[in-house]
């Protein structure tokens, strides 16, 4: 079985942004999250991400798992206090605010979507390239691309110990789901060990390949292009857009 | 280069040394090996050498040890890296990187090598590895098959250039292209840098090592030359080690010398179509000499030399029909494979790595359901019934034992395939026993006999067993439920000599026993010498097929040869001879040592 990737390794116009700019428009991401004025924005946001997504040839079917995936969120944040609203007059979830329930509901698809778009144009190398690009101490650089080694690594030894434990006799399948589910005990023990055993030889091949964690030159990267900084510009546009409409009135007293 | 004088470790926790009163001294630009049986301490050797221990196991060291002018175990972590190198057997967990061409990039790029000088070096060494056909850039080393990986650790070691590079029992999982390829390698870097194999292969270590250290129980039982110690029988016996091929055929046809290579065993002996009467000695002069003991003979059910009874009407146990699978992006690993395994056969299914064997394998224990053709094993199709239940007349021992190993003691890990089917559902709210203690425990003492597990490490953690140690309580755990088929995937990895003659012993039981017995293997040795019949896989197709003779001698040359892989090494030693043998014993009984004249 083949690990699940969170990069797509195709050629789209953001598959040829530079990471520098890709990591930035991320950062911005996230401040937007934060300073978007209402749910009309963070609606327009998700639709965004969602066009985004898609023009960086994300599957349609690893969006909708991962969207319904943080729908829990969304019905707790919305669906429930909105139906609770309707129901019963006296309950206020929120002070009465609902949009701000949308908002933060919103948000969470807002995030997802751009956040892959994103990140999903970017392969470990070029995110601890860009990383580094930007200056960011390379400690950090490091843990961000080894996270994402031992994250794979693990997956695949989770795969195939799940594989070892089915020729064992123990039925890990989706056809007999509870005997699965309290089976899945059984991965602990090996999965454990495989990982502490690989932890020992990580820890000294990392010392004899010289590993400083202090300094290390980006190797993937190129020279920052116009198309890269109109995209930062209106990423940056836009978030300053956001930010004043939220917060002028009240800096002005209008 | 290398100076150890009572040089000792003790893990923490322990209370024997690991390693103990260990003396060496290595010149600069020398191959020392080190052989020895599974726990004496070899890998600890390697990683004191490399000053990881103490260093990132704790416990205590003493004595004294100076590697390329430093005592690894003081020195800054970053001196050592610039002049000790180190691949382990491990080859997943030394891993670092995504792709592989970053592997062999980073430990340049650590030590300010320019990207573009780093990027050629890399290639360059990928290269030499065999590994320019695959995607560098692009190729996740998680996807790699083991060999791959161990290649580009290999590559990623040498990246570094250092002085010392230490290589802790590298082959196992290569084909043997690619183990010849390590021999070429040793033996091109043993002129520029200083060299320590590890080596469970002593014939890798034939004409490259120029010292030989045995280690066994944490202590030297011997150190030498290494032209000497290989064919020294008492010590390699001593040190649990299999002797090189050529000894072993000098032994069986009854050598008053020993022999190293193939060009002294030629002015030693003479096939008998070169026999004259005046100058060899004949057969008469064949017994092994004293004290030493001839291989054990091949016991196939039909000589070796012609056909192998063909199954016949014996019943099949395997039988796979036009068996294609291909991946979603459209890779196809296996095409229209087909081959059929009766009761008490041992069948083994061989190619290099990448062959397809590893799916082939997969489709075998139901993992993978072929996309086209079928796979009944024991009467079961594959297609209808999960991996889980058809482990029940289906064992399987894997690769790596530690993707398996449950339990917290080695009975219970034995055992635990009989306790989870210890009681059925008899109704609602009621289960019967169906297996009782007792009958679990014989059941776990039958299949530990045969493993030939010694008995004292059954109440031992599997985790903390070497890890030829634990690949056989992996394959006592595949046989406890008594299979109709037993599946080993590459079970000869990682064992010594003992566990390996074990590993023989057993394959002729359970032919005896009628069990269908599939191994895939790329050790040629080891199945020339067990299996009745083999199937030759290359590029996901079967090239030949039939008994071991006829794939692995003259008939098979042409075809064997169009793979990676290499006949058996008897079949080489034989070779020059003109002689159709494929295993020690064949070898010897045709060969006839030259009279000496007086």
């Amino acid at each position: 079985m083949r690990v699940p990737l969170l990069y797509t390794e195709k050629n789209s116009f953001l598959h040829r942004r530079d990471p520098r700019i890709k990591l930035l428009l991320f950062a911005v991401v996230i401040i937007f999250l934060y300073t978007a004025p209402n749910w009309q924005w963070m609606l327009a946001a998700s639709v965004l991400g969602l066009a985004l997504s898609i023009a960086a040839r994300v599957p349609p079917l690893v969006l909708l798992i991962l969207w319904l995936l943080q729908l829990p969120n969304f019905i707790g944040l919305v669906a429930i206090p909105l139906g609770q609203e309707l129901l019963a007059d006296d309950f206020t979830p929120f002070d009465g605010d609902l949009t701000f329930g949308l908002r933060l509901g919103l948000a969470w698809s807002a995030a997802l979507f751009l956040s892959m778009a994103l990140l999903s144009t970017m392969s470990p190398d070029k995110i601890t390239d860009g990383m580094r690009g930007l200056k960011i101490p390379e400690p950090l650089c490091f843990l961000v691309g080894y996270s994402f080694l031992l994250m794979y690594a693990s997956m695949s030894d989770i795969f195939r110990t799940i594989d070892a434990m089915k020729l064992k006799g123990i039925e890990l399948t989706i056809r007999r789901p509870i005997e699965s589910i309290t089976n899945m005990a059984k991965l602990f023990v090996p999965a454990v060990i495989i990982m502490a055993r690989r932890a020992g030889t990580m820890m000294s091949t990392l010392q004899l390949r010289g590993f400083s964690f202090t300094h290390r030159p980006a190797t993937t990267l190129g020279a920052v292009g116009v198309a890269d900084v109109a995209l930062l510009v209106a990423g940056v546009g836009g978030l300053a857009v956001a930010a004043l409409v939220r917060f002028a009135p009240a800096v002005l007293g209008l | 280069m290398i100076t150890a004088q009572s040089l000792e470790l003790t893990y923490p926790e322990t209370d024997y040394p690991a390693l103990a009163d260990v003396d060496l001294q290595l010149n600069a630009g020398e191959v020392l090996g080190v052989v020895g049986p599974m726990g004496a301490g070899k890998t600890t050797l390697c990683m004191s050498l490399a000053g990881l221990v103490p260093r990132t196991t704790g416990g205590e060291s003493g004595g004294d040890l100076e590697v390329v002018d430093l005592d690894p175990r003081q020195a800054p972590v970053s001196e050592v890296a610039q002049r000790i190198g180190l691949v382990f057997e491990d080859y997943a967990s030394q891993l670092t990187q995504i792709t592989m061409l970053s592997e062999v990039m980073a430990p340049m790029l650590n030590h300010d090598v320019p990207v573009k000088q780093a990027e050629a070096e890399a290639r360059r060494l990928l290269g030499e590895l065999g590994l320019a056909g695959l995607d560098l850039e692009h190729k996740r080393t998680w996807e790699l098959s083991g060999g791959q990986q161990q290649r580009v650790a290999i590559a990623a070691a040498l990246a570094a250039n250092p002085q010392v590079l230490i290589l802790d029992n590298i082959t196992g999982l290569l084909d043997p292209d690619g183990k010849e390829e390590i021999r070429s390698l040793v033996s091109q870097l043993s002129h520029r840098m200083t060299l320590v194999v590890v080596e469970q292969d002593i014939d890798l270590l034939v004409g490259v090592a120029d010292q030989l250290l045995m280690l066994r129980e944490g202590e030297v039982s011997a150190l030498g030359p290494a032209g000497e110690l290989l064919r020294d029988l008492a010590a390699l016996d001593d040190a649990q080690v299999e002797p090189p091929v050529v000894v072993q055929v000098a032994q069986a046809a009854g050598l008053p010398d020993n022999p190293l290579t193939i060009e002294e065993l030629t002015s030693a002996v003479q096939p008998p179509a070169a026999l004259d009467p005046a100058t060899a000695a004949g057969p008469e002069s064949m017994e092994p000499a004293p004290g030493v003991q001839a291989p054990e003979p091949v016991d196939r059910p039909a000589e070796s030399g012609t056909r192998p009874a063909e199954p016949g009407d014996r019943p099949k146990a395997v039988a796979i029909d036009g068996v294609s699978f291909a991946y979603k992006d459209g890779t196809t690993a296996v095409q229209d494979v087909a081959l059929q395994v009766a009761r008490g056969e041992v069948h083994a299914i061989v190619g290099g790595n990448g062959a397809g064997k590893s799916t082939l394998l997969r489709m075998l224990c139901g993992l993978v359901r072929p996309s086209s053709g079928t796979v009944v094993m024991d009467g079961q199709d594959t297609r209808e019934c999960s991996p889980a239940e058809l482990a029940r007349s289906v064992g399987t021992a894997l690769q790596n034992p530690d993707e398996q190993i449950t339990e917290r003691t080695v009975r219970q890990e034995i055992g635990d395939a009989l306790h989870r089917r210890r009681k059925r559902r008899a109704g609602w709210f009621k289960r019967e026993v169906v297996i009782s203690d007792e009958q679990i425990s014989d059941a776990v003492d039958r299949a530990v006999e045969l493993v030939g597990l010694p008995p004292e490490l059954m109440d031992q953690d599997p985790t903390h067993l070497s890890r030829g140690h634990r690949k056989l309580v992996a394959i006592a755990g595949a046989l406890v439920l008594d299979p109709a088929v037993l599946i080993l995937d590459e079970p000869r990895v990682s064992l010594d000599a003992p566990a390996r003659a074990a590993l023989r012993r057993l394959l002729h039981q359970l032919r005896d026993r009628g069990t269908a017995v599939v191994i895939v293997e790329h050790d040629l040795d080891l199945v020339a010498e067990t299996a009745d019949r083999v199937t030759l896989l290359d590029l996901g197709r079967v090239v030949a097929s039939g008994s071991p003779h006829d794939v692995f001698g003259a008939r098979g040359a042409e075809a064997l040869a169009k793979t990676s892989l290499r006949p058996p090494r008897a079949a080489q030693v034989a070779a020059p001879f003109g002689v159709d043998a494929i295993t020690v014993a064949e070898l010897a009984t045709q060969l006839y040592p030259v009279k000496q004249e007086v």
